[in-house]
């Protein structure tokens, strides 16, 4: 169990037909910054408003440090929350909206100094006075983080906090989240679609699906170890090398553990299946590198449907001469080939049709 | 290229001619008539001879007759300049000095009565989930179909002297329960009756349109009801609920009807000006308590545009609908009281009809068609009532034609645009100017032998042309919302294909336009068919209206008369509403396609 953080046993949710939420076993580690991580329509808003009591669970437990919260309303629960886009009251100014919750729970001369605190925790002593609509969205958001964490909140609850920014914003305010939090030691949830922001900024990810938790691990162990098809093409970019006869196992490979070598190069493990030979068909510059396409061909010359991308160092592609029908040599070093069971394949084909 | 054209003109700057420094102010005028002349074509033209004839034409329905109003206040008979004289008769007259305080009271009274019952409607039936929302709204807006003399007949027949509760149910029950309803009381209920479904109708608005996610951030703060109620509903309808207190005060400030049927001995500015005129022929006094009557109205008008541009900025894209929680204790209470302001609004409907199909209320209580003869020489038979709705439909024809095409002309046209100013702050003007007043100024304009327009006098032309001047403003802003929505792009598009603007117009404009047309078409209508206040100066000896017969058949004693004339309006009224709902509902079965996205 998880005396210290938040627990969560068992629970469901519905909405008419449709199940939001099916047996939910969630430990959130006391002081830590979790992610709950999935496509749009997986449960994953619910789960957090649950979590928060703006929604009841059919059934089930939400536990905080072992005691049963589940009947509480969201006004006793103390948790802060950061909406997805604020719900600042437009009719107050920033100071009265992060005094709002602060306001007949502390003596009114706290609240002064807890307001000032904030303002200057937030850097938003310059616009204490203005109105929601005259900030930016980055004020509009640390104003909304203020208000959240005034009351010194159990739980920290963020629903996907960056998506309204713009991309320049939104990296900073990354970073500016993830060292308020260091600094607070406050546990923290946050629901996001984006996988690059779970990756950098969480400790944990649980991966949701489907109503459903798919995985839970650190960033690293959900990145190198996805436990599903869904969960390796969710985070990050994948490969998948379906094998036609049946019940033999799904492998994946991501795109910068493929080794790429000059045609005809010696498969250092002499293992026919992690080595063959494929057509570059397309090559994409990124920057810091180029994420190439190749069509594998088999032993009568000609090429497949489905291509396999590698990502090369700029070096790697330079010293190849890569371009257009260059034919190369792929190889899958074994210790970074994913595989999953059978069953999983026809879930993954379901997926992707 | 820039660089050497640039050093060219520092060279020959010596040279210019002295006028090309800055335009001379003599010349501006001839260089922007040269600018018109080049850059008009045939299209410019026809759309700035559309926009002028609209200015001279609503300048002719509104500014003119409220002119011949001064004139009559500040010029004596014969012409000369009368100063504040009839003012200052007007101030010495403690009888006309009690008339505007009563009216003050009247309009304070029914406001703080009004809105509070019409803010609790509006919030149970927007924040709960209670069953048979729409039968309480529709209780709730029936008195929008009933001239407001109805709603003090109908008190008349509950509260007064031979009334149903008055008299303890005719004396079924133990006890009496008299209000003195002659006077302040009978006005006041009468007009709380008259202005509750317009405040309901704003607050309304108002209330389904809160952004919920501020509910869920004040929770996760820690605030319980009352906080929330106080920081996010009351801030979020504030506008709204200035706006509703306005129309109120206004409504009751200048109503006519309900002071004529239940006022007694206690008058108000309205009947003030109505026995001025009619009574003692005094024009000029008339005009004065017009002008006294008009300018709380226009204060208000003012202030409302204030209020109402505020309020717009407060919803964003982002705001979610308002979700209502189960809550049993809630939503009995919510019936409850929904079902007394229905059950107050059918009671008082209930006892019009009855006391109108009955011999003798409430001596003989057997049923008869009598009192839908007209008989008597007050009534005039059916004449009225086909005046009436031959008015009525005239009015919403014309009306919705002229308002249409104004809207349009001053959205759509882009040359011109302080005629286009001018001409949209003349179509809202005539929401601050009360009937009676329109009324009036329309005898004072077009009664005056040297006015050519004299010779509409006392047909049918003038009622309609009062009413199109008197209800303009709000299809008005209906039509133009309507083509605010519509995507200017339209029209770009249609022009980048040639397709004529005609073309444009009837095939995407029109069509689009159509349920807000519907809509103006039924506020001309329903509204023709109620008023009283505007037609009574006006009506011609042989073109006696149902509003008008109301109030003579009320007068010479004929209340059950009364009472079956207003019956037929709002039977009228109803039928014509229903239609338009069966055929507004066809409409969106049919459109229903494009119009989800």
């Amino acid at each position: 169990m998880n005396p210290e953080g938040l627990t969560i046993r068992d629970v469901r949710k519905t909405f008419g037909a449709f199940q939001a939420l099916s047996d939910i076993q969630i430990d959130i580690p006391k002081g830590k910054f979790t992610c709950l991580l999935g496509p749009s329509g997986c449960g994953k808003t619910t789960l957090l408003r649950i979590i928060s009591g703006l929604e009841r669970p059919d059934s089930g437990t939400v536990l905080l440090g072992g005691r049963d919260i589940t009947p509480l309303p969201a006004a006793k629960r103390n948790f802060g929350i950061v909406f997805q886009s604020y719900a600042l009251f437009p009719n107050m100014t920033v100071s009265a909206n992060i005094a709002y919750g602060l306001k007949g729970k502390i003596p009114r001369r706290d609240v002064e100094a807890k307001l000032d605190e904030m303002l200057r925790l937030m850097d938003l002593e310059a616009i204490r006075d203005r109105y929601p609509s005259q900030i930016s969205g980055g004020q509009q958001q640390r104003v909304a983080l203020a208000r959240a964490v005034a009351l010194s909140p159990e739980v920290l609850l963020l629903d996907e906090p960056l998506s309204a920014l713009d991309a320049k914003v939104r990296v900073k305010l990354r970073e500016e989240l993830c060292l308020l939090q260091q600094r607070l030691g406050i546990t923290t949830v946050m629901v996001t679609h984006d996988q690059e922001e779970a990756l950098t900024m969480a400790d944990r990810i649980i991966v949701m699906d489907h109503g459903q938790v798919v995985q839970i691990g650190t960033p690293q162990e959900v990145y190198d170890r996805p436990n599903t098809p869904f969960v390796a093409d969710f985070i990050g970019a994948i490969n998948f090398f379906p094998v036609q006869e049946k019940n033999n196992p799904l492998y994946a490979m991501r795109p910068e553990h493929i080794i790429i070598a000059p045609d005809g190069a010696e498969d250092a493990m002499d293992d026919g299946f992690r080595s063959f030979r494929a057509v570059v068909q397309h090559i994409e510059f990124r920057g810091a590198f180029y994420r190439i396409s190749l069509l594998p061909i088999d032993e009568n010359g000609s090429a497949a449907v489905t291509a396999v991308t590698v990502d090369v160092s700029a070096q790697v592609a330079q010293q190849y001469r890569l371009e257009r029908d260059t034919v190369m040599t792929l190889q899958l070093p074994a210790d970074r080939l994913l595989q999953y069971p059978p069953k999983a394949v026809g879930a993954y084909a379901e997926a992707r049709p | 290229m820039t660089r050497t054209d640039s050093s060219a003109r520092i060279d020959s700057q010596p040279q210019l001619p002295p006028d090309n420094r800055g335009p001379a102010p003599g010349s501006r005028i001839q260089r922007t008539f040269e600018r018109f002349r080049r850059s008009w074509g045939t299209a410019e033209w026809i759309q700035a001879a559309a926009l002028l004839t609209m200015l001279l034409l609503l300048t002719v329905l509104i500014i003119l007759p409220l002119i011949s109003i001064f004139k009559q206040a500040f010029l004596t008979v014969d012409g000369s300049y009368a100063g504040l004289a009839y003012f200052q008769t007007y101030l010495e007259s403690p009888a006309l000095l009690q008339s505007l305080q009563n009216t003050v009271f009247v309009s304070f009274m029914t406001t703080i009565i009004a809105v509070p019952l019409a803010f609790l409607l509006a919030y149970v039936l927007t924040r709960t989930d209670i069953r048979g929302k729409s039968l309480y709204k529709a209780a709730a807006l029936l008195p929008l179909f009933a001239p407001t003399m109805m709603h003090g007949i109908g008190l008349t027949y509950l509260f007064g002297h031979q009334g149903l509760i008055s008299t303890g149910f005719f004396g079924w029950l133990p006890f009496e329960l008299r209000i003195p309803l002659y006077g302040p009381v009978g006005i006041i209920i009468s007009e709380v009756i008259y202005t509750f479904p317009q405040a309901f109708l704003i607050l309304t608005a108002a209330l389904s349109i809160s952004d919920y996610r501020l509910y869920e951030a004040a929770e996760t703060l820690g605030a319980n009801k009352l906080k929330k109620l106080f920081t996010v509903t009351l801030p979020s309808v504030k506008y709204a609920l200035m706006s509703a207190i306005i129309v109120c005060a206004t409504l009751s400030f200048t109503d006519f009807g309900a002071p004529k049927v239940v006022g007694g001995q206690f008058n108000v500015l309205a009947t003030d000006i109505f026995k001025q005129v009619v009574g003692q022929q005094n024009m000029a006094l008339g005009a004065v308590v017009s002008i006294v009557l008009t300018l709380p109205a226009v204060l208000a008008f003012v202030i409302d545009r204030i209020v109402t541009r505020r309020q717009q900025a407060y919803v964003t894209s982002r705001s979610t609908p308002y979700a209502v929680r189960p809550h049993r204790m809630r939503n009995g209470v919510a019936h409850t009281y929904a079902g007394l302001i229905a059950l107050a609004m059918l009671t008082l409907l209930a006892a019009v009809v009855t006391a109108s199909l009955v011999k003798v209320w409430p001596y003989q209580m057997t049923f008869s068609w009598d009192n839908y003869k007209f008989t008597d020489s007050a009534a005039g038979g059916f004449a009225p009532f086909w005046n009436s709705l031959r008015m009525a439909a005239i009015t919403a024809v014309i009306g919705t034609f002229i308002t249409f095409l104004f809207a349009y002309l001053i959205e759509h046209i882009r040359i011109l645009p302080l005629v286009r100013q001018a001409g949209y702050f003349l179509s809202i003007m005539p929401l601050a100017l009360p009937g009676l007043v329109i009324g009036l100024a329309y005898i004072f304009f077009f009664n005056d032998p040297g006015n050519p327009l004299n010779v509409i006098y006392g047909t049918m032309s003038i009622l309609v042309l009062a009413n199109i001047a008197h209800f303009y403003s709000v299809p008005f802003m209906t039509a133009t919302t309507s083509l605010k929505m519509m995507d200017k792009e339209f029209e770009n598009v249609s022009l980048s294909m040639n397709v004529s603007w005609l073309r444009s117009f009837m095939r995407i404009t029109l069509p689009l336009s159509l349920p807000a047309i519907m809509e103006m078409a039924i506020y001309f209508f329903i509204n023709a068919m109620v008023t009283v206040s505007a037609v009574i100066f006006l009506y011609g000896a042989d073109l006696k209206l149902a509003s008008v017969a109301i109030v003579s058949m009320d007068d010479a004693g004929d209340t059950a008369q009364a009472a079956a004339m207003s019956v037929l309006i709002i039977c009228t009224n109803l039928i014509v509403r229903l239609l338009y709902e069966a055929y507004s509902a066809r409409i969106r079965h049919k459109t229903v396609a494009w119009r989800e996205r």
